[in-house]
Formats: C-alpha cells, sequence, structure tokens
C-alpha cells in the first residue's frame, strides 16, 4: 500500500475501458498522412518497371517534363545511395540504378500540380529496358545461379542460416517414431486498410520534414539522412495515426525517399499515395517457404530431435531476410518442443515483390509445420495431442538454442482451451464433417537487440507536467491501431491518480519526442510501458513528497488514488492531482521527467546468430479451432477459435481482446482464403482487395478470447506481448481440425475448396485400393 | 438505301443500363412504374433482365412480363441468355409463369482476343449457339444472336457465329458495338456486309438489331445510321445509363428518329417523365447538359445556364487552386465545369466541380471532410461509404455531379459529446477500431441500417457490413458495438459510460467572486 510500490492505485490498468482515442480518429479530427495537406502541395507518382528483371538502359523524361503541370522528374541517379533495413544487407536504391528486380520496382518519380497529371506524366516517360533472365520461384532461383541475385552475383541466395543443438541423428536414432513431412505456405500480403503514403516538405531554412504512414520513423529518420546524403540534424519524421500496418510499414520505401527529393528539388511540399495496387506490389509480406521436417518422439510421446529444413523465398530484396532466415528456426523452441534441434533455412532471391515482415515474422510459416507434425506424433503414440504438447513444454530455465524464459503462462493457457472447448468430451466424438484440433505457440516480446548495434536506451518517455493538471505524454512509439497511445496515458494516469482526460499523448515525431525503434516484433508494451512507468514514478515521488509534507505525515504513508492523494487513515484530507501537482512544482521547480527502457545485457546463446530470437520475455499461446468440412464441396467453415493467451499482465484488455481476436482473425483467413501468388510473368494475380480475398464479416469465426495473466518479472507491471503471438498457432489448429474432422492432412495453404476435394479424393482412392488389398487377401 | 416504314426500339434499361456500376438496381415496382414510362414514349420492345442471373431476376422478369399482359400494354419483351440451354431455359420459364411471349437474345463474344482468352474453337462456338438456338425452338420462343464486339470481330468468325444460329432456327441477328468502337461509316459497311451474307444463305427473313455504345461519344450517330441502312430495331437505356460512358439515350434516339421522320414524335415533356422516372428507380441523376432532358436544356436556371457556358472561366467555390492549375491536363478530356448543388451534412454546398471527379476526391479534397477514407478507390473496401438521400453508397464510385440535388452525409455528422453519437460511444466503448481508417465506412452503413432496423440481430448487423473490411478487429468487436449502439438509441443502455473526464479538476472560479473575496 505504500507509495513507489508499483501497485498502480487508482485503479485504471486492468480496468477493461474504452479505447480512448476513437472518436477524434474517426471523425476526421486526427489527421492520417493523406488527410493533410500542405500549401502549394504537389503530388507525385513512381514509375515501375514492367519486367521482371531489367538493366535500365536508358530514361527519356522529356515528353513527360513538356507538360505544363508537370514539375519535375527523378531517377536512381539522383539518389544513388543504398539502404536497408538491416544494416547489414543495404541492397535497395529508392529508384533503381542500374537493374530493376521485379514487375513493380520503382525507376523514376513524378511530381505534377495534381494527381492526375502526375499519372498521365509517368506514361510519358520513356524508360528503354534489357530484358534478363528472371527467377520466378523458389526452383528457378535455386536451380539457376547464373543470374546472379545474390549479393556476389554468383548465386541466388540471400542467406544460409545452419545451427544444430544437441546430437540430432543420434536421438532420431534412437527414437521409437520418426516422422516426415513437406509443407508450403506460398505468403500472403498485410493489406491494411490505408495504403501507404508520404509527404516531404523541404523549407526555406533546410529542414527536411517527412510525414509518413511508417511504423518504424527512427529508422526512417536515420536512412533519409543516409540516402540524401543530409545531416540528421536537418531531418524531421512525423508519422500521423496509421491506417493499419501489420508489419507492411516497418521499413522504408521508395516513397519517403521520392518525396522528399522532389521537395528539395522543386522547394515545394510533395505528396505520394499509393495506389491499391502498388501496395501489392511493394508487399514485404509473409515470405513463401517450403518446409520439410523431421520430429522423433518416444512410445510414450515425449519428443526426442527436430530436424528442419527450409527454402525461403525472399523476393527481390533483402529487406529484413537476414532475420527472417534465422527466425524460420529460432523461434520455433518454446513451447514444447525436443532437447535435439538442427534447422537449415536458406533464403533465395527471386526476382518477385520483396518479402519481409508480417504479424508473427518469420515463424508462422514453420509454426504451421511443425504443429501439424506434432499432432501426427500424437495419433502415432495415441497421445492426446493437448497431453503430447504438456509432456513436452519447455516451462522454464532455458530453450535448446539458448533463449531465457522468465515467466510461462503455458500450461494454463492448455487448461484453459482445453476446458473452454469441453476438449476430452467432444474431440473426436463430433462425427464426420466436424472437428476440433489444438496447436500452440510462443512468441518475443521484443528484441533485445536494436537492428544497428548501440547502447542506447530502445525506447524513451518524456512526461511534460502542466500547474493546471495535465500530464503531457511525450514517446517515440508509434500509434498503428495497436493503441499505444491509450496503453501509455493509461499508465501514467494510473501512476499519478490523473483522470484520462488530463493526460496528451505525443508521439511518433522525430523533433518533439525521445527515440523509440518503432512497432515492429511485438516491443511495444513491455519497452514503452516500462519506460513510461520508470519517468511517472519519478514525478510521483515528488507529488507524494509534496503532499507528504503539507499533511505532515511520512511519504510512505501516502497513496494515490483516482483524482487525488491522500495519507492512510487521513482518507478526509485528501489533496487533489491538480493541488498535488502545484505543490510540487512550487517545492520542486518545474515538473517533468525522463524514463526508459534497455534490454538486459546479455541475452540468447553463446554461438553466431544465438542473439537472434533472444528477447527479455516470451508470450504463450493455445489454440482450438473447431471446423466443418462440408466434403461435397471442400468448403471448410471455422466455426469457432478458442484463444487463450498468455500475456503476462493485462494492462488494457479491451487492447489484448483487440489484439488477440485480430490475430486469429488474420491466422484464419491465411488458413482458408488469402495467397499471394506471383504468377510465371511475375504477375500479381489479383492486387486488389476483391481479388485478393481478406475476409469480410460473414466469412470470420465466433473467436473466444482468453487472457492468461503470468506476471512477468521485468515486464511493465507484469506485462509482455500480445499483438502478434495470438496469430501463430491459429493455422495449425485450423489444419489439425481439419484431421479431426475428415480425416485428411493438407500440407499447403491456403486450404481452398480445391486442395481439400483434391486430398478428400486421394484418401478415399487409397482407403478403396485398402480395401480391394484386403478382399483379395482374404 | 433507305430504310422504309417504322423503326423500332428496344430499350435496354432493365438489362444493360443496370450493368453500369454506378447505377441502383430498382425495386420490382420501380422496375413496373419504368416500364409503363417506357410504354408511355412508343417503346416497342424493353428487355426484362437476364432470367438466369438470379432467383431475384427470374421473379422480377416475370412479374414485368406479366405486367405488360395484365396492363395491355404496347411494349413487347425480350430476355437476356448467355448461349446456355440453362439461360435459355429460365427465359422459358418465365414465359411460362406470366403466360406470354418472350423474344431470347442471347449473347456470345465474338472477339478474337476472347476467343483466345476462352480457348474457344469454331466447333465448339458453334455447338454452344445451336444448342441455345434448340432450347429456344423447343420452348417455341423466337430467337435472336447477339454477337458481342461484332464491330471487332473477325467477318470469318462472325459467319460462323451467324450460320449456326440461322442453321438452328434464328430469326434476328443482333450487331453490336459494345466499346463504342465503330463510327457511322463502319456502321453501313458492316451492314451491308451481314446483308449480302443472309441473302447468299437464302436468309433474308432474318432481321438485323443495333447495339452500340458512346465511348467514342458517335452511339447516337451510329443507331441513326443503322436505322438509316435498314436495321430493324435500334437499342439504347434511358439517359444513356451502361457501362463505362454508357449505352445511346433512348429519349436521344426517340427525339431523333421522330425528327428524321423515321418513327412518330414524342412530345419532349414525355420524354422528360420517361427520364425522371427512370432517374429515380436507378438513383441516378440527370447531368445538367444533358441533351434534351438536362436541367440546362429545360432552361431552369438562366444564372447557371450563363455560368456552365462560361465553362472554364467559372470556378469560383470551394475548388482548391492545385485542381484549377492543373486544368491543362484535362484539357486533353475536353472536360468543363460542372455547377452542382447539393447538402453535405445538412449545409448547402453550391460549388463547381469536373465531370470525372468521385464524391470521394470532392469530400476529402475539396471539401477537407478527411473523415471519409479512400482505401481501394475501386468499390471494394467500403472505407469510403457515405449516405446519399440516407442510403448507403461508396463515394469512390459515384461521381460528384451525381449529387447533384441531394443529401450526402459523411462520418462528420456522427456528434461528439455532450449528445455523443450511440454508435462513435459504442465503438470506442467497445473497442471496435483499431487502427480507425475502415470504422468511418462501418459507422456509416451502421447509421443507415439502425435507422432502418433499430433492433438488429447479429446476423442482420454482420449482413448489412458485409461490404466494409476491416483488417484489425477481426469484426466481433464490430458487430458487438452495433449492437450495444441500438440498445443505446432505444435507451435501453446509457449513454457515455466510462468517458474520462470525471475526476478532472473543475473549472476555475469566476474572476469576480474572488474579488469579492479580497
Amino acid at each position: 500500500m505504500s507509495a513507489g510500490d508499483g501497485s498502480g492505485r487508482s485503479g485504471l490498468v486492468g480496468k477493461r475501458a474504452r479505447r480512448g482515442d476513437l472518436i477524434r480518429k474517426v471523425r476526421g479530427e486526427v489527421r492520417y498522412t493523406d488527410d493533410i495537406k500542405l500549401p502549394r502541395m504537389l503530388h507525385a507518382r513512381l514509375v515501375r518497371c514492367p519486367h521482371p528483371h531489367a538493366r535500365i538502359v536508358s530514361i527519356d523524361a522529356s515528353r513527360a517534363l513538356a507538360d505544363k503541370n508537370v514539375i519535375a522528374v527523378v531517377t536512381g541517379r539522383d539518389m544513388p545511395r543504398r539502404f536497408g533495413i538491416i544494416p547489414w544487407t543495404p541492397d535497395e536504391y529508392p529508384l533503381a540504378l542500374e537493374n530493376a528486380r521485379f514487375i513493380g520496382d520503382a525507376v523514376a518519380a513524378v511530381a505534377a500540380l495534381d494527381e492526375r497529371s502526375a499519372d498521365l506524366a509517368t506514361r510519358a516517360i520513356d524508360i528503354q529496358y534489357e530484358v534478363l533472365p528472371a527467377a520466378l520461384d523458389l526452383d528457378a532461383a535455386e536451380q539457376n545461379p547464373s543470374i546472379g541475385l545474390g549479393a556476389t552475383g554468383k548465386d541466388n541466395i540471400s542467406k544460409t542460416v545452419d545451427l544444430s543443438f544437441g546430437d540430432v541423428d543420434a536421438a532420431l536414432g534412437a527414437s521409437d517414431v520418426v516422422l516426415e513431412g513437406e509443407y508450403y505456405f506460398e505468403g500472403t500480403a498485410h493489406a491494411p486498410i490505408e495504403t501507404h503514403c508520404a509527404i516531404g516538405q523541404y523549407d526555406g531554412d533546410g529542414l527536411l520534414t517527412v510525414w509518413s504512414a511508417t511504423q518504424v520513423p527512427h529508422y526512417l529518420h536515420r536512412e533519409l539522412s543516409r540516402v540524401l546524403a543530409i545531416s540528421p540534424a536537418r531531418i524531421r519524421v512525423i508519422q500521423p495515426p496509421v491506417g493499419g500496418a501489420f508489419g507492411g510499414k516497418s521499413e522504408p520505401f521508395a516513397l519517403e525517399f521520392a518525396a522528399a527529393k522532389l521537395a528539395m528539388v522543386t522547394g515545394r511540399p510533395v505528396k505520394i499515395l499509393y495506389t491499391r495496387e502498388e501496395e501489392f506490389y511493394a508487399h514485404r509480406g509473409r515470405h513463401p517457404m517450403a518446409m520439410r521436417y523431421r520430429v522423433g518422439a518416444k512410445s510414450d510421446g515425449s519428443l526426442t530431435a527436430v530436424d528442419a529444413k527450409t527454402r525461403i523465398d525472399g523476393g527481390a530484396y533483402s529487406s529484413f531476410g537476414l532475420v527472417t532466415t534465422y527466425y524460420s528456426g529460432q523461434l520455433l523452441t518454446l513451447p514444447s518442443f525436443a532437447p535435439n534441434y538442427r534447422f537449415s533455412s536458406t533464403r533465395y532471391f527471386t526476382n518477385k515483390p520483396p518479402c519481409g515482415p508480417k504479424r508473427g515474422h518469420g515463424s508462422v510459416q514453420p509454426r504451421f509445420a511443425f504443429e501439424s507434425m506434432l499432432d501426427r506424433i500424437a495419433e502415432r503414440v495415441r497421445v492426446d495431442p493437448i497431453e503430447l504438447r504438456r509432456k513436452n513444454a519447455v516451462v522454464e530455465g532455458q530453450t535448446v538454442n539458448g533463449f531465457r524464459v522468465t515467466s510461462n503462462g503455458y500450461l494454463e493457457c492448455l487448461a484453459r482451451v482445453e476446458a473452454a472447448s469441453d476438449w476430452k468430451n467432444r474431440r473426436g466424438k463430433l462425427g464426420f464433417g466436424r472437428g476440433l484440433g489444438v496447436a500452440s505457440s510462443a512468441y518475443i516480446s521484443g528484441t533485445n537487440y536494436p537492428i544497428y548495434p548501440n547502447e542506447m536506451p530502445q525506447s524513451a518517455v518524456q512526461l511534460k507536467v502542466d500547474r493546471s493538471g495535465v500530464v503531457t505524454v511525450f514517446n517515440g512509439a508509434s500509434e498503428i491501431g495497436q493503441g499505444t497511445d491509450t496503453l501509455l496515458a493509461t499508465l501514467v494516469a494510473d501512476e499519478l491518480g490523473l483522470d484520462l482526460a488530463a493526460v496528451r499523448v505525443v508521439s511518433a515525431d522525430t523533433d518533439l519526442c525521445p527515440v523509440d525503434l518503432g512497432a515492429y516484433s511485438s516491443r511495444g508494451t513491455f519497452m514503452n510501458g516500462n519506460a513510461a512507468i520508470a519517468a511517472a514514478r519519478q514525478v510521483r515521488e515528488k507529488l507524494v513528497a509534496a503532499v507528504a509534507e503539507k499533511l505532515g505525515v511520512h511519504p510512505k504513508d501516502v497513496f494515490v488514488s483516482q483524482g487525488s492523494l491522500c495519507a492512510v487513515g487521513r482518507e478526509a484530507d485528501a489533496v487533489p492531482v491538480t493541488e498535488a501537482i502545484q505543490l510540487a512544482e512550487a517545492r520542486f521547480g518545474t515538473l517533468g521527467a525522463t524514463g526508459w527502457y534497455k534490454s538486459p545485457p546479455k541475452l540468447g546463446g553463446d554461438y553466431r546468430g544465438g542473439t537472434i530470437g533472444a528477447s527479455p520475455a516470451y508470450s504463450f499461446t493455445a489454440h482450438v479451432a473447431e471446423v466443418e468440412v462440408d466434403a461435397e464441396t471442400g468448403i471448410v467453415n471455422v466455426v469457432k477459435v478458442w484463444c487463450a493467451h498468455d500475456c503476462g499482465r493485462a494492462l488494457c484488455p479491451t487492447l489484448v481482446d483487440g489484439q488477440i481476436e485480430g490475430s486469429v482473425y488474420m491466422g484464419v483467413a491465411e488458413a482458408l482464403l488469402e495467397e499471394h501468388v506471383i504468377d510465371h510473368r511475375g504477375l500479381h494475380r489479383g492486387p486488389n482487395l476483391l481479388d485478393y480475398r481478406i475476409p469480410t464479416t460473414l466469412d470470420v469465426p465466433d473467436i473466444v478470447s482468453i487472457l492468461v495473466e503470468s506476471h512477468d518479472p521485468e515486464g511493465p507491471l507484469g506485462a509482455k506481448e500480445a499483438g502478434e503471438g495470438p496469430l501463430h498457432s491459429s493455422i495449425p489448429a485450423v489444419a489439425n481440425a481439419i484431421y479431426d474432422a475428415v480425416g485428411i492432412r493438407l500440407d499447403r495453404l491456403p486450404f481452398s475448396p480445391g486442395r481439400v476435394l483434391q486430398a478428400l479424393r486421394k484418401r478415399a482412392a487409397s482407403a478403396s485400393r485398402e480395401g480391394v488389398a484386403a478382399e483379395e487377401e482374404e | 438505301m433507305t430504310a422504309s416504314g417504322h423503326v423500332q426500339v428496344n430499350d435496354e434499361s432493365l438489362r444493360d443500363g443496370l450493368q453500369s456500376p454506378s447505377v441502383h438496381d430498382p425495386s420490382r415496382d420501380e422496375k413496373i412504374a419504368l416500364l409503363h414510362a417506357m410504354s408511355a414514349i412508343g417503346v416497342d420492345v424493353a428487355s426484362v433482365g437476364l432470367p438466369a442471373a438470379s432467383a431475384r431476376a427470374v421473379d422480377d422478369a416475370s412479374a414485368l412480363l406479366k405486367e405488360i399482359t395484365d396492363a395491355r400494354l404496347r411494349v413487347r419483351a425480350t430476355a437476356a441468355a448467355r448461349t446456355v440451354e440453362g439461360d435459355v431455359n429460365a427465359i422459358a420459364e418465365v414465359s411460362q409463369r406470366a403466360g406470354a411471349p418472350l423474344e431470347v437474345y442471347a449473347f456470345i463474344g465474338s472477339s478474337p482476343i476472347r476467343h483466345y482468352v476462352e480457348s474457344w474453337d469454331d466447333d465448339f462456338l458453334k455447338k454452344r449457339v445451336g444448342g441455345a438456338a434448340d432450347a429456344a425452338r423447343r420452348a417455341g420462343l423466337p430467337f435472336c444472336l447477339v454477337t458481342e464486339d461484332t464491330t471487332r470481330a473477325h467477318p470469318k468468325s462472325l459467319t460462323t457465329l451467324w450460320s449456326a444460329a440461322i442453321d438452328a432456327g434464328a430469326t434476328r441477328l443482333c450487331l453490336c458495338d459494345t466499346v463504342g468502337h465503330a463510327d457511322p461509316f463502319g456502321v453501313e459497311a458492316l451492314v451491308s456486309f451481314v446483308k449480302s451474307f443472309l441473302e447468299s444463305r437464302g436468309a433474308g427473313y432474318v432481321k438485323l438489331d443495333w447495339h452500340g455504345h458512346e465511348d467514342r461519344g458517335l452511339g447516337l450517330a451510329n443507331a441513326l445510321q443503322a436505322a438509316r441502312v435498314g436495321v430493324e430495331r435500334v437499342h439504347g437505356t434511358a439517359m444513356g445509363v451502361g457501362e463505362r460512358v454508357g449505352n445511346v439515350a433512348m429519349e436521344s434516339l426517340i427525339y431523333n428518329l421522330g425528327a428524321l421522320g423515321q418513327r412518330a414524335s414524342v412530345p419532349l415533356a414525355a420524354l422528360r417523365r420517361y427520364t425522371d422516372i427512370a432517374a429515380r428507380a436507378m438513383q441516378w441523376s440527370i447531368f445538367p447538359a444533358a441533351p434534351l432532358v438536362g436541367r440546362l436544356s429545360r432552361g431552369l436556371d438562366a444564372e447557371r445556364d450563363a455560368a456552365c457556358v462560361l465553362g472554364d472561366q467559372a470556378p469560383a467555390l470551394g475548388v482548391e487552386p492545385a485542381a484549377r492549375a492543373g486544368a491543362g491536363a484535362d484539357d486533353a478530356f475536353a472536360e468543363g465545369w460542372v455547377p452542382i448543388r447539393l447538402r453535405v451534412n445538412d449545409d448547402p454546398v453550391e460549388t463547381f466541380t469536373r465531370p470525372s471527379r468521385t464524391l470521394l476526391e470532392m469530400l476529402r479534397y475539396d471539401l477537407d471532410l478527411v473523415g471519409t477514407r479512400q482505401g481501394c478507390d475501386k468499390g471494394d473496401c467500403g472505407a469510403c461509404t457515405v449516405l446519399i438521400d440516407g442510403k448507403p453508397q461508396l463515394s469512390c464510385l459515384t461521381l460528384a455531379v451525381h449529387c447533384d440535388e441531394r443529401e450526402v452525409t459523411t462520418v462528420e455528422s456522427l456528434k461528439g459529446p455532450p449528445d455523443l453519437d450511440p454508435l462513435l460511444d459504442a465503438f470506442d466503448r467497445c473497442g471496435a477500431g483499431q487502427c480507425g481508417f475502415c470504422t468511418p465506412g462501418m459507422l456509416m452503413t451502421a447509421t443507415a441500417l439502425l435507422h432502418q432496423n433499430a433492433c438488429p440481430s447479429r446476423d442482420d448487423v454482420r449482413r448489412a457490413l458485409s461490404g466494409n473490411l476491416c483488417r484489425c478487429t477481426g469484426y466481433g468487436a464490430i458487430v458487438t458495438a452495433v449492437e450495444l449502439a441500438a440498445k443505446i438509441r432505444r435507451g435501453d443502455e446509457p449513454s457515455g459510460v466510462d468517458m474520462p473526464g470525471a475526476h478532472v479538476p473543475p473549472p476555475l472560479a469566476p474572476a469576480k467572486e474572488k474579488e469579492k473575496r479580497r
């Protein structure tokens, strides 16, 4: 009960509360990037390469520039400096310099008085290409090294990772059961409803300001400096609210550089808004992966070893690919795993839109494969699949690849979905066509190490305390819909006894806010939350001291409640927060504080790559899915999904539910509908929201979100992530439920009616063959 | 070569007209009203739709056909089919139900690109045409073969198709300029080609139709030319509604055929009544400068006449400078500025806009109402949904000029505190929006739903919102929020629960009081 004990006294934390920011957002009172209109603003469009792989022979913009509405054209030569989100693999130019590597690769940008003129002008820029041989799928990339898309030009390899823990061959040899499986995931797109948009402004003082719908304003700030050769001190990046991102806006894109450069060339603000089609070609979505697994077990169901080989289709550029390649193996070792593990993953370049991180980066695809394998093992050794997972749970201590586990609500997750779905009474007993399936997963709460090596904080918050009773939270976090603004306001208000109406949040503006690295790898709650609490507690200490002095009590007897500070036993003399602020300001001078989060100094395995996948805390998830399969049409209907997620302490349960429901929705969509297909010509099969099928209200299951609140010792008030973890195992849960329903194992996503029917026919054919064979034997 | 006698007109409003993505599919009563209006201006033949499209299409076509008999309308009915037996059978069913005859207009793609894409060869085409014509013959219905894209087809393909049709008993061929590709000289050449073909086959009894589009602005001229060189029946739609720039306007067709002495003249007032009824049924705005029937032709507003004549000089109100400066690029399209007058969220708006400007662009860029969002700009996502005369519509697929004299309602009309709109209240309370980008469209669709249905079930909500995509929430919270909003509206739930602000400091004391205390 004493002050500063961290047990938020004013009762906002953990309460199912309003979203808080929605009303202003939807009434157009908060401006998203495309809502911003600046005086004299020009509109620009990008010219994109129509060939999957081509050398740019010449670019002639004279026809375009002859139009009086067209103001400027820039090409790769105007920005001949490479960039890349991962410092070790900078392989992109804002506009292709010599070679364009996929249909849709940007090669020039044109600014005009209005968008339509800019669009027309893109067609009046004459570009001569020399078409080069292209690799349009994994096999082609593997078999034709002479295409030379890799860094050395001698192969098409982007990254190879081979890691081994324990003696896999011996363990497999000593297993009672060894099963093999091959799986394929074609890849999916983020498809946020807001397309990318950026505005560049270069003012009379030579200050470059870029507004962008990005998840990573800090990295954009750095890359703008690198590419445009301007001091970072002369650049300001502002990220307005973002209309959905899901990983698709977590690195710099051509439009940000092009808008900035055109603004510098013309001296006028320049806006670029991607069309829906461009959004699909800019991509950075989930990688296609071809995965081969061998999993061994003893006859009692204990896993002995896992051996995985994964080929990854990276598309045209590196993006986060180095990390993706590690994640395809590193993030599998929780929550149920074997003591021996080996994986070999190779990411290939292909002449397709580049792949990158999508919600559950790099590990959603292998999770589908591995959890499907576990279901097969369980069946073979005749152990209930939930029991099998319990038996192999890695509950505490270290994973086989050296990651530290500080809190773990996994077993409770399993128990909760088991009970909620009435698993024991219903699984395997629902009759042909209906079934239940289980799967589980774990995910990071932020990466322990920043993308570029440094010793500085990963997240910081500054508080400005006004004597009117208003506290402003300045922080670099990117509000992309997940609710970091609401979360930070809640944490600060809770510490200080403030009404949420008296807390303002200013976020993601590099001039106003201290650095946060961005909204990726599920780091927001953990890192920004810790930073906010650290800052708020300093202010709280001063308020408590001032109130203690006024009441003549010891500071440790002062506590914070909603709206006021009181002394134990003297509740009648409560001091309103505003008065406490004024007392403290009088005593200590102007109030303010900074707080930050730095991850523990050493985490992860002691081997090359051992830090990738290391996180200060891991979340845990279990899914049970119930499906109906129509054996006549092959249509799978996911009726209901129970998702239990260990998010540590649920600070804002409304937001956590939203993340769980949104993750499950997205996972089920990837299981049944979504497929990002680039055809043999390098063209997207349907770059629009009609052909790329994202679910409508009529296509979603009932989702039951179950919060499991373990208490993480290092999380803010015990909290961990919730934004990505709850996606992973939804896909294999559906796959395993389909098996329970109709007895087919699907090894390729999505589970479209055609694939389901094909598998059903194959099963019927083999059953009848077996029947004939049995008869003949008789 | 001059046609003798009466040239017939075929009104395709209820078939080809409804293929325009910008028109509303009328209710059955509205369709019947339009049928009467067609009859009143002497339309000879009218299409009652494509019955095979849906159960509703069968019902509507049957009702229309029955109305013709019951009300003794002079108009005769046709119905469209693909050259597929099932489609022809659907027409037969309509004919049986209504107990009245129907002419089958069965269409097939005839352009080389279509044949290439579909991998259709001659045998396949013959079989399809023959099969469909046989089905019509068995049902005792006259059969017309409609060769889509006739003007871009290879003559050999055409003769193959026509032969197959005639052999199977077709009595009519419809020549189509599906994408408005031809000019009057081409029309004459095509008609003389088909006529000589028919004569060579001894099939001079086969009658001809002309169906053209306005892409090059030659639709009317082509139709008149077709009539002049001996086509018996020419097609049009009310106000020319249809795909892309549309079909030949029926009112212009009838007026001009009258003026040329090829049909009886019809009074202008009757033609205007016909277009008014059609515009209401299809929720279409008659373009102010439309010939004969537009507001400017009707001479209602002299001031506006003057403004329109000024063309590019006129823009004044609420149009962004960049758009004006950008006029040069638009010169290529010879676009003018059109005056429009509408109400947006109860405010009168009087401005000039370009015919190509979408309502979404006008709202966001000209009126700075940025709450309405662009997600796809092609009618797939629903983020741009607004209410037009109370009905949810996609503003990205609606031209600003179509909103002339209408009431547009956007998300900005939903009130914040203290009279917090129940939907805003419930969405915020339930976490029914995350990034908030699709939410305005959701809210407008839900607003219309709650006006219509004060107590919707979860399924009602799901159905109503199925055209609005959300990528964050998984929809569950949205459906719950709409249910909650309905309860708040009905008074079954309190409004503004847990809104922040209960514990903020009170207002500072008035200055006077302070002085008194001293």
